[in-house]
Order: structure tokens, then sequence, then C-alpha cells
């Protein structure tokens, strides 16, 4: 069967899926001799302790975050896991000789089946809070950690197609976070699939910049594939064929070479520059989000970090990151890519990238992307911002280092940011700490007020870059994750495209990168480049197909195009192209 | 023992919350309780007992209570149901 999604990471993988959250991948019975019940018994009084102190942090959590409203689900998931009728059940299964797995996956489909007689839509949705419980339970168990692990091991049914593919781990899920996808991060995941999702979505970000192949809308996927099923995935076109024939598979062998055809073309103008062929050479530079990426960006031939995106070292942990790790870090980046430059966006919390931290008084958001978020953020929580901007500018010494403010909304905003970074200066100066006294310092363009009053903010900012998301985001008023309104993110559109032209033409001669999925975009390039800009950072993946088109176009063409894109008629073209 | 019908009045009727308090309620006291729906009887302690019994308003429910102190906990428990759970 083939099923569709949209495409968001590219690569062809064949391999082995594992549907993450599902019970099925532990539904078989082993028998437990006499002997071992006892540590069967033990395991599942474990599980259950291990739940509870879960569900007590995230109570306690939820209760300052949300309010009591929210925190009390919890106290009723502590009941359920104490519940007597449950406790007794699960023993009686144990002792009878079942597996604990097996006796909780039972105990879900007896909740499953008595619940299915109820005819009020609201009460026999609570079956939900039980099967949730029960799930938790099943993932504190000893053996269902490594389940993730170890399931890319087992090669012996790939042999049988007689090729050694590189990884064959294949996730499906509803829908991925920032935070699971950076967790598989070191298993031998091939490839991300879920059900919902846009393209732009970090989590699609996070599967990019782990260049790991990603495809995301294939509706009901977690209820069509199993575990176990195997699967092509070619998340360059969006397809993916489930039970594949022979002519599939050898098709699939294909396919994959003459990608790998295509890939050898672009390691041979990996290290040639980004020149078009009338000679207009185009800054190609690497977004990324965790120094690790380093080797990715030099490899893929980039000219510098146009964008390092610094919260994910604020992410997946109960603290903050102190000065000197974080002054190790940005130092670390800043020697590999020496002399080309870093640029370091301070931190960007905020929209989904949720800051799991307790002590906040950070209340509920309703409109999280029309929240407290990168700047504003950063301004409110002036401790934690100026931690960071000392670890960076200890780490300016390096003379390649510069920083950018994210989510800039009104030019105010930067001053503010300004002052506080001289008060750090300032501070620094006091203690003799060197640091570049001239560092350069830049806004993003994400939010249509600051694009449309640059006028303000040219005198100080040094450069600009745009997060071309955010922006499409904020001048559509489409949230880029809703399925249902992601068609209508069309980067292709005249607003866009006359947006940035009109940012590059009020930017005075101040540099202008864009640094969104856009510039990674190879439909885009040309159109680019045609409305005039000369600086694309983009993932790291991304950049030799880039390079090799560039380099076999002419500038008067994207010109041309991007002209008529622009349809113009009726303003005079003479005063958008000099 | 104590055996009275009590109707259920709040407007979800006994989803979690209400079944969470009337199981805390329940607990407290040494009587045993038992809730029946028709033909259906549930453990009184047992929250996935309540849940299960996907009781909406106006639900008539049969309560049972059986043990040293099962006047205080019939009252406990009625007047739980007729303050709604405090919720509506």
């Amino acid at each position: 069967m083939l099923l569709k999604g949209k495409p968001v990471s590219p690569g062809i993988v064949y391999g082995k899926v594992l549907v993450k959250d599902s019970l099925e991948k532990i539904f078989v019975k082993k028998t437990i001799l006499e002997k071992d019940i006892n540590t069967e018994i033990q395991k599942f009084i474990d599980a259950v302790q291990k739940t509870r102190e879960e569900m007590q942090i995230l109570y306690k959590r939820v209760l300052t975050e949300m309010g009591e409203a929210y925190a009390n689900l919890f106290s009723v998931y502590v009941l359920i896991l104490d519940d007597q009728t449950f406790i007794n059940f699960i023993l009686e299964q144990i002792k009878s000789g079942s597996n604990v797995e097996f006796a909780l996956y039972t105990f879900s489909n007896n909740i499953k089946d008595s619940f299915n007689y109820i005819e009020d839509i609201y009460l026999k949705e609570r079956q939900r809070d039980i099967l949730d419980v029960v799930k938790k339970i099943i993932s504190k168990l000893p053996n269902s950690k490594d389940e993730l692990e170890s399931f890319g091991d087992n090669k012996d049914e790939l042999e049988n197609f007689g090729d050694n593919i590189e990884g064959n781990l294949i996730i499906v899920a509803n829908n991925l976070s920032p935070a699971d996808t950076i967790m598989v991060k070191n298993k031998k995941v091939s490839a991300f699939l879920t059900n919902v999702g846009g393209e732009t979505s970090h989590a699609a970000i996070f599967a990019q910049a782990l260049g790991i192949p990603s495809i995301v809308g294939i509706k009901n996927i977690t209820e069509i594939v199993k575990t176990g099923d195997f699967i092509i995935v070619n998340a360059f076109n969006g397809n993916v064929i489930t039970n594949p024939t022979k002519d599939d598979i050898s098709k699939y062998f294909y396919e994959k070479e003459k990608i790998e055809v295509m890939y050898q073309k672009f390691e041979k103008i990996k290290n040639l520059p980004a020149i078009t062929n009338d000679g207009v050479e185009i800054k190609l530079l690497a977004n990324i989000e965790i120094p690790d990426e380093i080797d990715s960006v030099i490899s893929n031939g980039a000219e510098g970090i146009g964008l390092y995106r610094t919260e994910f070292l604020y992410m997946n942990r109960q603290d903050f990151p102190t000065e000197e790790e974080q002054y190790q870090k940005y130092k670390f980046i800043a020697e590999k890519i020496y002399p080309n430059e870093v640029v370091i966006r301070t931190i960007d919390i905020g929209g989904d990238k949720n800051l799991k931290k307790f002590d906040l008084d950070i209340e509920y958001e309703k409109n999280p992307f029309l929240g407290l978020r990168g700047i504003r953020f950063a301004i409110k929580y002036k401790s934690i911002f100026k931690i960071q901007l000392r670890a960076i500018l200890r780490a300016s010494i390096f003379d390649n280092i510069k920083i950018m403010y994210p989510m800039i909304s009104i030019y105010e905003e930067f001053l503010e940011a300004n002052n506080i970074l001289e008060e750090v200066k300032e501070e620094l100066r006091k203690e003799k700490i060197e640091f570049n006294e001239n560092i350069q310092v830049g806004s993003m363009i994400e939010v249509p007020a600051l694009a449309i009053t640059l006028d303000k903010i040219t005198q100080y900012a040094d450069f600009f870059s745009i997060g071309t998301n955010d922006l499409m985001q904020y001048l559509f008023a489409i949230d880029r994750e809703n399925q249902y309104v992601s068609h209508l993110y069309n980067t292709r559109h005249v607003s866009i495209l006359r947006l940035l032209r009109y940012i590059l033409l009020n930017a005075k001669d101040k540099k202008v990168e864009i640094c969104g999925s856009m510039a990674g975009d190879a439909k885009l390039t040309k159109i680019l480049i045609g409305l005039g800009y000369r600086h694309l950072s983009m993932n790291p993946s991304f950049i030799p197909k880039i390079k090799n088109i560039i380099r076999e176009v002419s500038i008067t063409d994207c010109e041309k195009l991007a002209r008529e894109i622009l349809d113009l008629n009726y303003l005079k073209p003479d005063n958008w192209f000099k | 023992m104590i055996k009275e019908k009590i109707v259920i009045q709040n407007k979800l009727g006994l989803h979690a919350r209400p079944a969470s308090l009337f199981v805390q309620t329940t607990s407290k006291f040494k009587s045993d309780v038992f809730v029946e729906k028709g033909t259906q009887k549930v453990n009184g302690k047992s929250i996935l007992g309540i849940m299960m019994l996907a009781a909406g308003i106006e639900t008539e429910l049969d309560i049972t209570v059986n043990g040293e102190d099962e006047k205080e906990a019939f009252e406990s428990i009625k007047k739980l149901i007729d303050d709604k759970f405090y919720e509506d």
C-alpha cells in the first residue's frame, strides 16, 4: 500500500517499524516459572513506585504551571495506581504464570472491553486515563527501555535482501516533540514518520539537523503499520510503501543508487565556491543546534555558521547550563569554525520549545507562539540572559563570534537587550576579563512589525537574519503545526516574497541573511538570489544541493524570475529594483 | 447495614475527578462500600470500579455501606453527591 505525507528531511530508507507509545511491542505472553514469580511481582511493584514518583513530580509541576484543576488529574492517576482491583488483577495474573507485561496488556484490553459498552461519550473517554496509567507503568518496566535501543540490532531479516542497509529502525508516532526527537538521537534511528505535524515544526527541524529522513502528516500511519513491519520510506517525495513487493524493493535500491550518484556529484563541488555562472558569489552558511553538528557543517562545505540556536543547551534537563559550560561550548564552536564566523543566537525559548523548569513563575499560556518567547523571555528573566551573554562575551576573544537576538518585534526591545549586554560588558571590564569590545550584534527579523520599521533599527543593529518560519507564521496568521491550515504555508506566495524584497531595500547597507527553512528549499533558491539575497543559512545537509543549483544558474535569469513573481506592474518596478 | 438509592446530579456524571473524590471519601471509613447500577456492582473504594460504572447525570445508584462507621460513611457519600462534587 502507498501512503503519502509531507517530506521534511530528505533520505530514502528501507527498514523495520517501531510504533512509539504502542502497547503492541510487548504483547507476547511468556510463561513465568514458579521460582521467578516473586521477581516478576517485584518488577511490577518497582514500576508502580517509579510511576507514582513521576506522577507526584508532574503534579507539583502542573500545579505551579497550570493550576490545581489540571494538577488534579495526576492525583486521579495516583489513585488508579493504588487501586486494589487493579493491583489484585495483576498479581493474580502473575501468580498464574503470566509475565508482568502481558498481565498489564490483558488488563488494558479488559478495560477497553468494559468501556466499550458505555454510551455516554464523555464517560467512555475516561478509559484513556486508565490506559495512560498502564502505559506509564509499562514504560517503567526494566526491559521496556532497551526496546528502543536493541531494536536496531536484529539484522537477520534484512540480510535476506542481500544488502547492508545502514540503520534500520523507523520510528512511527502520532507526533514527535523536539524532546522526543533529541532523545532518540543516539539510537539507530533511520527515519521518522508521524500522523500529524507541519513541515516546519521543530521536530522536523531536529530531524533535519540530525540528518534523519522524516515524513509528517501521514494520516493514521500509527494504525496502519505495526511494530516489526518492513516498509520503504522515500523522504524525497513523501511516499511510504507498506508490505513492499519484490519489485518495490528492487525499485527502492535503484532509486537509492540514483540518489547516491547525485550525492557523488555534490561531493565534487563541495569545496568549490557557490558562484553563479555569471560570477555572483552567494555565501552558504549553516544552522546548528548542538555543537556536535560542527563536523557536518565542515563536511558539507559551509562558509560559517549563520545561526547557532542555543536554546537546546537549556532543554531536556532540570537545571540551567552554567556560564562555564556555555563558554566551553561557544569556544569549541568558534575555534572549530575559525576564521569563518559563527552567529550565536541568544536563548529563544517559548513557542513549542518549552523550558522544562519548575521554578519559573510562568503561568500557562493560551497562545505560546504569541507569548513569552525569544527576547521577551530573556528580558523578563534577565539573570538567565546575563549568564549567557557573559559566556558569549568571554568566548568572543575569538573575534569570529557575533551575537543575535531572537523575536525582536519592536526596535525598543533591541535597545533594551543591548542595555543588558552593556551591563554585562561593564561587569567584565571591572573584573578585567577580556572580550571583543567590537562584537557585532544583530537582530532576527521574524515579526512583521519589525520588518516594516527597519529604518528605526538599522542605525543600531550590525546585521539582520530573517527567520522565515516564524515570519511566515506571523505574516499569514497560520499555526505552522496545524495540519488543517499548513497548506496555507506557501513560501512561494507573492506576500512573503514582496516582504523579503522590502526588507532588503530597507536594511540600508546592513547585511541581511535568510536563516529559516526557505533558505534551504531548493525550489526557492533562484527566487531568493533573484530578490537580491547573497547570504543563505540552512541545515548543513542542504548546502551541497543548493550550491549545485547556484552554480548552474545566472543572476540575470534569477532576477527576471523574481520580478515576474513579485508582480509589481502597478507599482513602479524601478523603486523595487534599482 | 445501610442501603439507599442516590441520584447523580452533576452535569458530567462520575468522571475522573468526582470518581476520585468518591473513592477518597469512602476510603476514609472502615466500612465496606458497594455501589450498584442496574446489575453492575462495584467496590466503592475502587476508582476503576466507580469509573467503569459510567454513571451519568440522573443515574440512580444503590449504595450499600456495611461496618462500624456506616452511618458517618453514608452521610459523607450522600453529601458529596448532593453537593454535585462541588462542580456545577
